[in-house]
């Protein structure tokens, strides 16, 4: 493969046809130009033997400058679009003649030039992946291990800047209480607990603000979660779990994805019964907060049933539930008395068979209600008119749909409900071709 | 401007005889195809490049029967027009 210039050919025409080099040259020339002008003229130049030399044009195209990325419009031009004569199609292609297009059959592999090479590649290419799948894993497990220490590292922390050597001391003592407690009753559910230890944190410490009051809580529950670290020192205690959590990690991992599915779904039927009442949407407002504070607690879980955990969801939203009935009730009732205390975990016990029930009732009546919405969404349209009679039978034949029948029959595409709920039709996606189709005549209900 | 007026305009530029120009007009269509067979890529100063190309093979559908077939690779002549020839068509 060579260039050649058409000086190379004006040689070669006047050494073969023997002319002279300067007719030669005025003779190719002139062809060029002939060719040229005929375009310019008429747009379009034949040549027998040759081929068709012809003017097309190019529209406008959108696109992208390199530099500055900023979007430009290529300007339409007119080009010269060469065909070549199929006798000079045949000539260039001789080398090639011999082939001829081939029909594949079905199981044919479309990749059928792979050779033993290709197989290398491709066991070497899942070779690759294998080890990229490993070091997938080994990213998810390390953001799992992130994911677990973040948490349970920032309230120490707040704790640390927050609080002092007095809360620290008040902890204690909430720490004894919790150990009387549990030795006292220990049916009753750790959520309750904490519900009452909030209580008397807030007695005992009156200065306190609402967040340290969270931190309080949750420091309660890490502490009813483990009794027999209940004397430690809190650092301690903290320190313990952590390293629980190296030791457990993909356990760990494992819970918090399922509290993760948990929420998803619990959070799905909040999300409906929101728009139902606002009553429940505060409630729910509180629910997700509290569930916020639940997955920061739950990595110092570690190797805690789940079933252990569910009950833990329960009391919590018990705890909630009793909040909700009285949420600035703690803050505004500092100065109350043991009774009065006593009378509170009473009314807490009262509450707690009550409202539960009432939140699955609330998550039931939304899921109905959903699926309600659902069912009305499909059959929204056909309450406009009624059906009287039959107006045709139609054959559904090849590219006609349900939507065009209506458009057809009753100039309104929207209609096509209609034609649905006559002819039961189950999927009106999926109508086979030849299937008769009944198009009844509709009348607009008279309210 | 079909094949005749093609002709008469060439010989009437080049002051020779409608049957001298239909000769000289096959024969260099002759020259060029011997090239084109070698491979070669002819470049007209001016008007445009000749260039041979390889189209490879490849697999396309009937959409009608839906049956696949195998297309073989084939040469194909290709044209490419020259900077100067395109600013003079799109002159006007």
């Amino acid at each position: 493969m060579s260039k050649i210039s058409l000086s190379n050919i004006i040689e070669e025409l006047a050494k073969r046809n023997g002319i002279s080099q300067s007719l030669s040259d005025s003779f190719l020339h002139a062809f060029f130009k002939t060719i040229e002008k005929g375009l310019v003229n008429d747009g379009i130049v034949k040549i027998k033997g040759f081929g068709t030399f012809k003017l097309v044009d190019v529209s406008n195209r959108g696109s992208v400058d390199v530099n500055t990325g900023a979007r430009i419009t290529i300007k339409g031009y007119r080009k010269v679009a060469f065909t070549p004569d199929s006798s000079v199609k045949e000539f260039v292609n001789r080398p090639f003649a011999h082939f001829e297009p081939a029909e594949l059959s079905d199981d044919y592999p479309i990749d059928e030039e792979l050779t033993v090479e290709s197989g290398i590649d491709s066991y070497e290419v899942s070779g690759r992946e294998e080890r990229s799948l490993q070091t997938k894993t080994e990213v998810i497990q390390a953001i799992a291990l992130e994911d677990v220490s973040v948490p349970v590292m920032m309230p120490s922390v707040e704790e640390i800047s927050e609080e002092e050597s007095v809360k620290q001391s008040q902890q204690k003592d909430e720490c004894l209480l919790d150990e009387k407690e549990a030795e006292r009753d220990k049916d009753i559910l750790s959520g309750q607990k904490t519900a009452d230890e909030s209580v008397v944190v807030v007695e005992q410490n009156t200065a306190n603000e609402s967040v340290e009051q969270e931190n309080a809580i949750e420091n309660d529950e890490n502490m009813a979660e483990y009794p027999e670290e209940m004397d430690m020192d809190k650092a301690y205690s903290e320190s313990h779990h952590h390293r629980s959590e190296n030791e457990h990690n993909g356990s760990n991992f494992g819970c918090l994805l399922s509290v993760l599915l948990v929420l998803i779904i619990i959070g799905i039927h909040i999300l409906g019964s929101i728009s139902k009442d606002a009553v429940v949407n505060d409630y729910s407002k509180q629910l997700s907060k509290e569930y916020e504070n639940e997955i920061t607690v739950k990595p110092n879980l570690g190797k805690e049933l789940e079933a252990e955990w569910n009950t833990k969801v329960e009391s919590s939203t018990e705890k909630i539930s009793s909040k909700g009935v009285t949420p600035s009730e703690p803050v505004k009732n500092k100065p109350e008395t043991e009774s009065d205390n006593a009378k509170k975990t009473d009314k807490n016990v009262s509450a707690l068979p009550t409202k539960p029930t009432s939140v699955v009732q609330q998550i039931v009546l939304s899921e109905s209600l959903l699926a309600k919405d659902i069912k009305d969404i499909t059959i929204a349209d056909t309450t406009e008119y009624v059906y009287d009679g039959v107006l045709t039978t139609h054959t559904l034949g090849n590219g006609e749909t349900i939507i065009r029948l209506a458009q057809k029959y009753y100039g309104d595409k929207r209609l096509w409900p209609y034609i649905v709920k006559y002819n039961h039709v189950d999927d009106f996606n999926k109508v086979g071709i030849g299937k008769k189709i009944e198009i009844p005549k509709l009348v607009r209900k008279t309210k | 401007m079909n094949n005749k007026e093609f002709i008469n305009e060439l010989s009437k530029q080049t002051n020779q005889s409608v049957g001298v120009t239909t000769q000289l007009i096959t024969d260099t269509i002759q020259l060029l195809e011997e090239h084109f067979e070698q491979d070669d890529a002819i470049i007209v100063t001016g008007f445009g490049n000749f260039e041979v190309k390889k189209k490879m093979e490849r697999i396309s559908v009937n959409p009608v029967t839906g049956k696949r077939y195998l297309i073989p690779p084939k040469l194909v002549l290709g044209f490419k027009q020259s900077n100067v020839l395109k600013d003079k068509i799109n002159e006007e």
